[in-house]
């Protein structure tokens, strides 16, 4: 449990790199309405908070860089020069110059970027040369300048905001001569209540812990008033240190403000904390005071250890009105690594396959009291493997939040006119599969603007509005994530993109002949496609596509693709929730059991040899107006066949995308929750697999990643 | 121990077994552990060395028939049949093997020269050979045995396996 600098050094990134993220955030909704004093402000504050955050750090290059940007927006803010494309773009490259500078520090070598050359930029920018000829950034054009400039949009002549350093949005009592550092109050969080609890509130302990701590020997329970210096800025991470000290002295009981209040910076300059400790009031000061921009601690005793005597002070009784308030321990939010949550995902797996075996175990007596005690094992294990996910989720709109000013930048490199939309940004994902989707995305969004959308004039010359649109959004699809990238551009026309392939060797003659529309993905994302140069607007198209497929399917997820020339193009990626845990069915194949996983299991059947029919060369039944591929897996798996050929079998209905595949199998098991683990270097690269999993006996069993059996 | 200082570097521990009618050992910082044969999972497109997949203490890991990875004649599977558990490369395999023991030896019997060994075994995956009385252990190395080539080569045999069974079945 020692102090490690480490520790503020993540926590300081974390904040940094949140803040850079509004600063992208803001100055995108600045470009499209400069006028908008508002959103210099929000700039202004977090380009202070970072600078201010630097220095306390130690942080140098940042702290000069935030300074020279920060120079560069006192100008902006008080109009006296204009918000033009040109002040945007040097904006965003010092945003990204701080991103790199940031992620040096992270990886322990700083000092290896040169900022010079953007330093001087800035300044000349700051002292308005050469903008002379530049015309603002008109309102709504958010990524093309448009040529003539528009005279209304003149340098905002508004006078600067109120106050010499911003102010914090609401509530914050007088005090803070800095900005409140929470960086996205735009963002549509309400403040706390509490951030603006006057000095007057006092910290209230539950009587309960009271009581229970007042019993313990030598145990006193205190109430210390933590201020802190005014010029404070990393407050959070004070707070952070206070808590930890205490946790080291004893148990922390409660906070005013409350906790989350607390982390989010929501309070002035002093807070308050109830602990129950061993020490005494002035080992506990001191400890305190030893932390550096503590200005001063005062304590108030609720509780000394003498024998039998009531507490000096009993705390006013609870049910007040007054200021709600929690324990530490239960409200806390923490950062938590992710591989703690991989364990934590890991042993609640093992939990999972012990409870199946203990069901099976039971299943073989009749004790009514072993089933209850089962079911209700059962049902905990449910809840605790739902709320581990819980913890796993999170929201795709940490993806998200980097794309619009990716489109911006590719778009105005092109010369495009490009409204990016971004819907579902809320929805959640499991981190592991959220970690790595990002590439897949940029790819597939690359494409929509490098061919999808055309310039201005030729659209113009389709009839098509000048500005394109590329819409971006996440939604939930049964047992899936659905994330779309949907555009209004050129489409695909199969034509090209067939004789492409062709022209490359991708496909043989004979194979040309028999292409569907159906396989237009499939040729799409074939590996030697994408690498094609741009033959033609089209032919391009697949930069990327056969990598996007791949980590799809790595995923246990899948591509879907809908193009109509001349309307647009929509690609959908659709991705499991969550990789750990699936509901999966069981089948047999020559005494082994397979897992298929139940999200693509479309129907079961029993078939016999006369339902199928041989189409090219491939076995198909029909079922309904269906023909479906059949895939026998004691072939696909190569091994051996018990039976004779001649009897009925079972056969999986999968539905892999758009596509149907009829897995036949020996015989169905039946449906089971299985927790998939993956295989190790040797074994990965067998294909047809996408894990394994323990069986309730403790046998292993293989997943079946149908994709890859073909 | 520590009184002895310097000796003890010239000590070393083995797994010492038997695969077939030969003697071999494995360096034991490599081995992770030795368990009773198991309920093994049968996996599909790999080579027949691979005999398949087990749960080891909730960890899924290849299992491979030393036999048949080294080319030699197997013995009877039978109460003393074991797998000894190593780590190639940061990779847990089971290699099934018979009669485990843990013996100690001197670095100083470790013969370099291969040659001695009249035995078939390839000889890139032996580290050396070991006198004991008249018994003579082969030292494997089985970074080698399981090395990286082979790793991605199970890809490689596999598919071209698979194409030429596919082509001949039915």
């Amino acid at each position: 449990m020692e102090m490690d600098i480490s520790q503020y050094k993540d926590l300081f990134i974390t904040e940094a790199q949140e803040h850079l993220d509004s600063l992208n955030k803001f100055l995108l909704q600045l470009e499209n309405d400069p006028s908008n004093l508002d959103v210099i402000t929000e700039i202004f504050r977090s380009a202070h908070t970072l600078k201010g955050m630097s220095a306390t750090m130690g942080y140098d290059q940042l702290t000069e860089l935030a300074h020279e940007m920060e120079n560069l927006l006192e100008h902006l803010r008080t109009g006296d020069i204009p918000v033009t494309t040109g002040v945007v773009d040097t904006l965003f490259s010092c945003f990204d110059t701080l991103g790199a500078i940031i992620n040096a520090i992270a990886e322990d070598r700083p000092g290896e970027i040169d900022y010079s050359g953007l330093v001087s930029e800035m300044r000349t920018v700051a002292e308005g040369l050469g903008l002379a000829a530049e015309a603002p950034v008109e309102a709504q054009a958010a990524v093309v300048v448009e040529p003539a400039a528009a005279p209304e949009a003149e340098p905002a002549p508004e006078p600067p905001p109120p106050v010499e350093a911003p102010v914090a949005p609401t509530g914050v009592p007088p005090a803070p001569a800095e900005p409140a550092p929470e960086a996205a109050p735009a963002a549509g969080r309400p403040e706390a209540p509490d951030a603006g609890q006057p000095e007057t509130a006092v910290l209230e302990i539950d009587p309960a812990d009271l009581e229970r701590f007042s019993q313990v020997a030598g145990m006193r329970i205190m109430r210390l008033t933590v201020e802190l210096d005014k010029e404070c800025l990393l407050k959070s991470v004070r707070v952070f240190m206070v808590f930890k000290k205490l946790a080291q002295l004893g148990e922390v009981l409660a906070s005013l403000p409350p906790v989350e209040a607390l982390e989010d910076e929501k309070f002035a300059d002093s807070f308050q904390v109830g602990v129950a400790t061993g020490e005494t009031p002035e080992k506990v000061e001191k400890a305190l005071l030893a932390i550096a921009e503590i200005s001063r601690v005062s304590i108030d005793s609720l509780h000394e250890p003498r024998e039998g005597e009531q507490p000096a002070q009993a705390p006013a009784r609870p049910s007040g009105e007054k200021a709600p308030l929690s324990i530490a321990r239960k409200t806390q939010s923490v950062r938590v690594n992710i591989a703690r949550l991989d364990t934590l995902m890991n042993l609640v797996g093992e939990l999972v396959i012990n409870r199946t075996r203990l069901a099976q175990l039971a299943s073989g007596y009749e004790i009514g009291e072993l089933r209850e005690a089962l079911d209700q094992t059962a049902r905990l294990t449910a809840e605790l493997q739902d709320e581990v996910m819980k913890t796993r989720m999170v929201p795709v709109e940490h993806v998200f939040n980097r794309f619009p000013r990716m489109v911006r930048d590719l778009a105005r490199a092109q010369d495009k006119e490009i409204d990016f939309v971004m819907e579902g940004k809320e929805i959640e994902l499991d981190r592991t599969i959220l970690d790595e989707i990002s590439d897949p995305l940029i790819h597939m969004l690359r494409n929509s603007v490098d061919h999808g959308i055309a310039s201005p004039e030729e659209r113009r010359a389709e009839g098509k509005p000048a500005r394109g649109t590329i819409r971006l959004s996440a939604y939930r699809d049964r047992n899936y994530v659905a994330i779309s990238v949907e555009d209004d551009g050129e489409g695909i026309s199969l034509g090209k993109v067939f004789d492409s392939a062709l022209d490359k060797g991708l496909v043989s003659e004979e194979e040309y002949r028999t292409l569907t529309p159906d396989d237009l993905l499939r040729v799409l994302c074939l590996p030697g496609f994408s690498t094609s140069e741009r033959v033609s607007g089209v032919s391009g198209r697949g930069v990327g596509m056969d990598a996007v497929k791949a980590k799809a399917e790595s995923l246990g997820g899948f591509l879907v693709l809908d193009a109509e020339p001349g309307r647009g193009t929509r690609i959908v990626l659709n991705l499991p929730l969550t990789l750990a845990i699936v509901q999966a069915l069981m089948v047999e194949v020559a005494g082994e059991l397979y897992a298929v996983p139940l999200g693509t299991v479309r129907e079961t059947h029993v078939v016999s040899p006369e339902d199928i029919k041989t189409v090219q060369n491939n076995e198909a039944i029909f079922l309904r107006d269906e023909t479906i591929p059949l895939l026998r897996l004691d072939r696909a798996l190569d091994v051996e066949n018990p039976g004779n050929g001649a009897e009925p079998f079972p056969v999986v209905i999968t539905e892999i995308g758009p596509r149907l595949i009829a897995l036949g199998v020996h015989s169905l098991v039946g449906q089971q929750e299985i927790v998939i683990s993956t295989l190790d270097q040797f074994l990965k690269k067998v294909e047809g697999f996408a894990g394994a999993t323990i069986l309730g006996s403790g046998r292993v069993a293989l997943i079946l990643d149908i994709p890859s059996l073909m | 121990m520590d009184e002895k200082g310097f000796a003890v570097d010239r000590e070393m521990q083995l797994v010492a077994f038997k695969v077939g009618r030969e003697d071999f050992g494995v360096d034991v910082k490599k081995v992770e552990g030795v368990i009773s044969m198991v309920d093994i999972t049968r996996m599909p497109r790999t080579p027949d060395f691979v005999e398949g997949i087990i749960n080891l203490r909730g960890q899924i890991v290849a299992v491979v028939d030393l036999a048949a990875r080294l080319g030699i004649e197997a013995s009877e599977r039978g109460s003393a049949t074991r797998i000894v558990v190593v780590e190639a490369r940061d990779v847990k395999v089971g290699l099934v093997v018979e009669s485990p023991e843990v013996i100690n030896i001197s670095r100083d019997d470790i013969e370099a020269s291969p040659t001695i060994a009249s035995s078939e075994v390839n000889s890139s995956f032996i580290r050396g050979v070991v006198k004991l009385g008249d018994r003579l252990l082969i030292l494997l190395d089985v970074d080698r045995v399981l090395s990286d080539e082979e790793v991605t080569g199970i890809d490689d045999m596999d598919l071209a396996q698979a194409a030429e069974e596919t082509g001949v079945d039915e």
